[in-house]
């Protein structure tokens, strides 16, 4: 049995013990080192070494661990990493499996806010010149941050106070904490999609860097800096600078100022469209004015002042003209006149009136006024009419005498 | 942005009217032209001005749910301070 227990352990085996022996002996270490050889890899996961005047120690920080990290880790920074040694089994390499890591010296949050402040500004989210105008006269403010506390009440004070006209449109988002970033994110992106506020603000009340620190988080920095509508910010008191602060189109000191800055009087605005009114006014009398007097110089125009000059040698013409016209006339109607005679005397010929000058008659029976043309027309008895030129004879017919 | 109509909001509305003013004032238009203008201009003040009367300043919250808008009235604010 002794021979067996002595054989060989696996490499495996060995390993797992010595892992095991080593963890259980050092479950959390606190360990100052200077970073190097630091490598942030594909896969989430950190590998560097920490190292002092004489000696280094490997390290690993599981992709899990680092998205705790608030600061950039890099070579030659000299932090404060908690964690557990370990040996990594496949290689049996020794190693520190950090699970914090701070910066040494220097706080923290502060250490982050300078690197995140770095790097922004490189990629120019804090270029003057992607900052847009604040508008003039926003009618709808949208703004987001906490729906409790003072800071909302006295921002829709100050503006309804200023302007009561102004619509606010509250996007509520907690300010504060690791839920703090993406609402403030949601709230600024949501009021770009919905697109009627012509201006944006964020914000929240004073507190310590660590209450402030959703607007130092890159998320909440690049949603400031890629909203299409302008916005304010307005975090904490005067002294608290935040890199929301720098990203956005303007800087208020402080809630309240964000509001009276965005909220125009609306006093002076009638007041302005009344300047501009009276303007227009003034531009139009001289309009007028000008439009008189080369009114004046026309009507002063000798043909203005003479017109009837203009108007005799056109009178002779219409004159002549309708001489010549009566002329015309006169002479046409004669012809006509001729042409007309030579008609009527043809037509006259043909009239039954002519006959009876001749001295024919036309009988007629009585009552019924048909023409006799034969004696069976006419019954012995019957009341006849004889029509002649100047007049008619009613008589009696006696007899009938057929031929 | 947007337009309702030609003025969608105070400040196209404003800029117009100054333009408005300026080509007035610069005298170099035809008497038609300066009448067209100054119609304009007058019913730009009108636009602003009753759109600014009728103005109610509401005050609401804004949500989204199901990809839905929603404003939700808001108490005015003044009398919970």
């Amino acid at each position: 049995m002794k021979e067996q227990s002595e054989q060989a352990y696996t490499v495996t085996a060995v390993n797992k013990m010595a892992r095991y022996l080593l963890e259980e002996s050092f479950p959390t270490v606190w360990v100052e080192g200077e970073i190097s050889n630091y490598l942030h890899h594909g896969s989430g996961h950190r590998y560097f070494s920490l190292k002092d005047d004489e000696s280094q120690l490997k390290c690993a920080m599981w992709r899990s661990h680092a998205a705790g990290l608030r600061f950039e880790p890099k070579d030659g920074l000299k932090v404060l990493a908690q964690g557990t040694l370990t040996i990594y089994e496949r290689n049996g390499q020794y190693q520190l499996s950090v699970r914090r890591m701070i910066p040494a010296g220097m706080g923290e949050l502060e250490l982050a806010f300078r690197q995140l402040k770095e790097k922004l500004d490189k990629e120019g989210l804090f270029d003057p010149a992607h900052k847009q105008p604040l508008p003039q006269f926003p009618m709808r403010i949208g703004i987001v941050t906490s729906p409790t506390g003072a800071v909302i009440h006295d921002m829709i004070r100050v503006i309804k106070r200023r302007n009561p006209k102004l619509d606010i449109i509250l996007w509520p988002a907690e300010v504060q904490g690791d839920i703090a970033p993406p609402q403030l994110v949601e709230g600024i992106d949501r009021l770009n999609e919905y697109g009627e506020v012509d201006l944006i603000i964020i914000g929240r009340g004073g507190g310590s860097l660590e209450d402030l620190w959703a607007f130092n988080d890159e998320r909440v920095v690049r949603a400031v800096y890629r909203s299409h509508i302008p916005v304010i910010s307005a975090v904490g008191h005067e002294v608290d600078l935040t890199l929301t602060d720098f990203a956005a189109d303007y800087s208020a000191a402080t809630p309240s100022m964000a509001a009276e800055l965005a909220a125009w009087p609306v006093e002076e605005f009638f007041a302005e469209l009344g300047r501009q009114v009276a303007r227009m006014d003034r531009g139009m009398r001289g309009m007028v004015r000008e439009g008189r007097s080369r009114l004046t110089a026309i009507v002063r125009s000798p043909a203005m002042l003479r017109p009837e000059g203009m108007l005799e040698s056109r009178y002779q013409r219409l004159d002549n003209q309708v001489r010549l016209l009566h002329l015309l006339t006169i002479k046409r109607r004669d012809t006509f006149q001729q042409r007309a005679a030579l008609p009527v005397s043809r037509l006259e010929a043909l009239s039954p009136l002519a006959v009876l000058a001749r001295g024919y008659s036309v009988t007629r029976t009585l009552p019924g006024r048909e023409v006799v043309q034969s004696t069976g027309d006419v019954e012995p008895g019957q009341a006849i009419e004889t029509i002649v030129l100047d007049g008619a004879i009613e008589s009696t017919a006696k007899r009938i005498l057929k031929k | 942005m947007v337009r309702k109509k030609e003025y969608k909001d105070f400040e196209s509305a404003v800029s117009r009217l100054e333009e408005i003013v300026a080509s007035l004032e610069s005298g170099e238009l035809s008497l038609e032209e300066s009448i067209a203008l100054y119609t304009e201009g007058v019913e730009i003040a009108g636009v602003c001005n009753r759109r600014l009367t009728e103005a109610e300043g509401q005050i609401a919250k804004l949500s989204k749910m199901a990809e839905q808008f929603k404003l939700e009235k808001l108490a005015d604010g003044e009398d919970d301070d």
